[in-house]
């Protein structure tokens, strides 16, 4: 049996919708793509030309997108792989370099408790890469099993980044006051499978 | 020890938390870390967005278009 013109045309416009309809996904997520990146990389210009690099992925990869899925879990973990490829082929993104304070002091820090973003990021920086992207994709508005499926790692793993990178962060914020280094024990250089086996351990001390 | 327990209090860590949850914290535990790192995300969001990711759509349009027409 032929199908008539019209049959045929029907999934061709259905694609066009659809390709119209991550077209729009893809614009409305570039201000967190760019934030996610700034997190990663710390500076401006190398994050942009991340996410836009991430940006051409997505399109040529976006049949591997499932409609009615997390496009925001789905496009966090395009960027995040694509940081990894390079940071590891290229050493593109080593070191972490902060940039100009102006591309990110659009308000005022607060009084008290305030961080100031930039010594944040100045902070990120002083972590491991994994720590760092699991403590940026705390704030990401995603959920925790999403979070766990843009790092690709299990949730345990997720949140002992997190703790470690915390307390390393909190240690960089409190500031200079003694620089006496860490032990080593608590500045782990790899985060490696044994993440997991201390998470537990972490989870059942709280 | 006891910052530690807080930290990881503060992380959402003392909760009971299923994996579909959104990572949360107590309302009345100041947490700096993760204010500054959700006042990271909402500045660099309230940005505009630089010309060249609006190229690189265009790109992808003009990809698209070439693609339907032939």
């Amino acid at each position: 049996m032929t199908a008539s013109p019209g049959e045929e045309r029907q999934p061709e416009s259905q694609a066009l919708a659809a390709e119209a309809r991550f077209r729009d996904d893809l614009v409305a997520i570039i201000p967190s793509l760019r934030a996610f990146a700034r997190g990663l990389c710390g500076n401006r210009d190398l994050a942009d030309d991340l996410a836009q690099e991430a940006l051409a992925k997505a399109w040529a990869a976006q049949k591997s997108f499932t409609p009615g899925t997390n496009f925001r879990a789905w496009m966090f973990r395009i960027l995040r792989n694509h940081f990894y490829t390079l940071a590891v082929v290229a050493k593109r993104f080593v070191p972490y370099e902060p940039d100009d304070v102006s591309h990110l002091q659009t308000t005022q820090p607060e009084q008290g408790n305030g961080i100031v973003v930039q010594d944040l990021l100045r902070g990120l920086g002083t972590l491991p890469a994994e720590q760092r992207e699991a403590l940026l994709l705390m704030e990401s508005g995603l959920q925790w099993d999403e979070i766990a499926t843009v790092m690709g790692t299990p949730l345990g793993t997720v949140k002992s980044r997190i703790t470690r990178g915390r307390a390393t962060l909190r240690r960089y914020m409190d500031g200079p006051a003694d620089p006496i280094p860490l032990p080593p024990a608590e500045n782990p250089k790899k985060d490696d499978g044994s993440a997991i086996t201390r998470a537990t351990g972490a989870d059942q001390m709280v | 020890m006891d910052r530690l327990k807080k930290e990881s209090l503060a992380a959402g860590q003392g909760k009971h938390e299923s994996a579909g949850t959104a990572p949360v914290r107590r309302v009345n535990q100041p947490d700096p870390i993760a204010d500054g790192l959700r006042k990271l995300w909402e500045n660099v969001e309230k940005e505009p967005v630089p010309n060249e990711f609006l190229d690189i759509l265009d790109r992808i349009d003009a990809a698209s278009a070439k693609e339907r027409g032939s």
